[in-house]
């Protein structure tokens, strides 16, 4: 079998295996040592509803990273095998329809997150995603990368949140606290390169808009380049995302 | 009634703020240091180091149940060399370890030149915090004639990193000019994403009349400028930490402890204060030492025993009687401002028996803002 991390956004000890050919797939959850292998990430350009689930059982952890979640037609009536499966289903912002997908699966109990991915990521898109994770009354299985934020935020301690929902699901993999791990706490890598005191600083002398910001301590300029205008602003989407954080009402 | 504010004379602690160079590697706007250029020389010796400790322990001997917060001031204290501080270190050590206890320092830096072996150095002197001040606004904190802020807040980043890196937690005071009065919301975002690890102090500009008229802001504008940033941190609190001077007041009015009260608005500054100069003089303060006003001598000839008892300072430890039973009588916070600081009422009339100007801006402030936002109503503590 065909093991390769080398995509992996998360570099190659990122602690999961990525495979992207069904039946490579398959082969890798039959494997007998299922419970002590990493999880398996099955990448995969087939629209959501058109991708075959006739995964052998396994005890392997699997993430299914559909990049079109397609129309819910075709994978709505799938809501039993991906439970069977414990699927785990990320999906990428570069799709305008992944925030719908999320939110249909998410309310059929099936654990999902979205990766931030887009050139030009759609906030108020975000925004919307997030108070449906945040605040809907009606039962819903956890949304990423906003479940783990909310469990693990302290109002006291500025980190940026992370808007990978595949960093997370790694670091929660990882730590044997699972689904309670620190979101805020993502992979070395991410956290150095965000909290870098030169690259912060430079925001302040350069009296730089981030630095003004309310969310900045969420974010510390992660998304300078790509702040949006008007209302549709990562500083709105961000400061909803703390303040929903911060919430009383709300059961973490 | 008393004739000045009670207190403790048991366990009292005198904060000493100790002066050790005029010399600076900024020109801010607003400070008296530099726009009063004295005669004399610009740092002090080791010699009237030397004095000065053996005044401290003195005092210390002859009051056993007293502590002493040594501040070092300036100027800018890490211009002194490092072989300054270590010899009083060391000094402590052989000579004066039966009081080193009782004896605390603290530092007022611009941290511009501070590295790992200051850091080191300072904690060595059991420091653990620091305080330090920042604008991002141009031309206001900066080295040279058109005040460099780039220059000054690229060190000052740098040496916030460094100090806090090892363990120092770095303490800011931002002083409120005119120029803050634009935007206060951002302006406290700004300061409040920096994280320093201490607080974060908002103090008004006090200008002499002649000076920077263009910075001048009014008690008014300084309480309505505290009124839109408290507004953003009371329900924020959690997330902003502390910040003053809404911590205190919060201190103050919901837990009724005036302890914290700073210096001008503790009723106390003649008991607890005195500011040692270059060449030993003994002064009130550190503004009183700027402005040559309320000096008690010179620690060669006088011991700090004699100049915290000097009869020089009735007429400030008088001062909160006789305001209590005038002009502050009917002020229902009198418990949290005693008249504010005496030196500010005696730069508008000359003496100290009055209120001091800003006083009107804490009164605003808790009117104004402090109760409708909290929907808690001052009431006074000792009543």
């Amino acid at each position: 079998m065909t093991v390769t991390t080398a995509g992996s956004p998360l570099g190659a000890d990122s602690g999961y295996e990525l495979v992207s050919d069904p039946a490579r797939a398959r082969e890798a959850l039959s494997l007998r040592c299922g419970g002590c292998l990493p999880p398996l990430l099955y990448e995969t350009d087939t629209p959501l509803g058109e991708v075959p689930l006739d995964f052998p059982p396994s005890a392997r952890q699997l993430w299914l990273y559909a990049h079109k979640p397609g129309r819910p037609a075709t994978w709505i009536r799938k809501r039993r095998e991906f439970l069977d499966h414990r699927l785990y289903i990320l999906l990428s912002d570069r799709d305008p329809f992944s925030f719908t997908a999320a939110r249909i699966l998410s309310s059929l109990g099936v654990p999902c997150g979205l990766r931030q991915e887009a050139e030009q990521p759609d906030w108020e898109a975000w925004a919307d995603l997030l108070g449906y994770a945040a605040y809907a009354a009606v039962p819903h299985a956890p949304v990423e990368p906003f479940a783990s934020a909310m469990r693990s935020y302290r109002p006291e301690r500025a980190r940026p949140f992370c808007m990978d929902a595949l960093a997370i699901i790694v670091r929660q993999s990882r730590k044997p606290s699972g689904p309670d791990a620190d979101a805020t706490d993502l992979s070395n890598i991410r956290e150095r390169e965000m909290c870098d005191a030169e690259r912060v600083d430079r925001f302040f002398l350069d009296r730089h808009p981030c630095s003004f910001c309310p969310a900045w301590r969420v974010c510390m300029g992660t998304y300078e380049r790509i702040r949006g205008e008007g209302e549709n602003t990562c500083s709105v989407f961000f400061r909803e995302w703390m303040e929903a954080c911060e919430c009383p009402a709300i059961e973490k | 009634m008393s004739c000045h504010r009670e207190i403790e004379h048991a366990g009292l602690v005198r904060t000493l703020i100790v002066k050790t160079t005029r010399l600076c590697t900024s020109n801010c706007a607003y400070c008296d240091v530099v726009s009063r250029k004295k005669p004399g020389p610009s740092s002090m010796s080791d010699d009237v180091a030397k004095n000065l400790l053996q005044r401290v322990a003195e005092y210390l001997r002859a009051k056993p149940d007293d502590a002493i917060t040594w501040i070092w001031h300036g100027g800018e204290p890490l211009l002194l060399p490092k072989a300054f501080y270590r010899k009083v270190l060391e000094s402590i050590r052989e000579q004066y370890a039966d009081v080193s206890d009782r004896l605390h320092f603290d530092m007022q830096s611009n941290l511009m030149v501070m590295d790992r072996e200051w850091a080191e150095l300072l904690q060595d002197m059991g420091l653990t915090s620091i305080g330090s001040s920042y604008d991002p606004e141009p031309g206001i904190r900066g080295p040279g004639e058109s005040r460099r802020s780039d220059i000054y807040n690229k060190a000052f980043l740098r040496g916030m990193r460094i100090a806090e890196d090892a363990g120092l937690s770095v303490g800011i005071i931002y002083v409120v000019t005119k120029k803050s009065l634009a935007n206060p919301l951002e302006l406290f975002r700004h300061l409040t994403n920096l994280r320093p690890d201490g607080a974060l102090k908002f103090n008004p500009v006090l200008l002499p009349e002649n000076r920077f008229p263009e910075l001048r802001i009014t008690p008014e504008e300084y309480a309505d400028f505290l009124g839109a940033v408290f507004a953003e941190w009371w329900p924020n609190r959690q997330r902003y930490g502390k910040i003053d001077p809404f911590q205190t007041l919060v201190q103050c009015i919901i837990e009724k402890d005036t302890n914290g009260l700073v210096c001008v608005d503790s009723g106390i500054c003649a008991h607890t204060h005195a500011s040692i100069s270059l060449d030993g003089r003994i002064a009130q303060c550190g503004r009183s030492d700027d402005w040559d006003v309320m000096s008690y001598g010179n620690i060669r000839e006088c011991s700090l025993l004699d100049a915290f008892e000097s009869p020089l300072r009735l007429e400030m430890k008088e001062r909160y009687g006789s305001l209590r039973a005038g002009e502050c009588s009917d002020c229902r916070f009198w418990d949290i401002c005693h008249g504010g600081c005496p030196l500010d009422s005696l730069q508008p009339r000359g003496h100290f028996k009055a209120p001091s100007p800003w006083s009107a801006a804490q009164r605003r402030f808790i009117e104004e803002y402090f109760e409708p936002i909290t929907g808690i109503c001052f009431q006074s503590v000792t009543s």
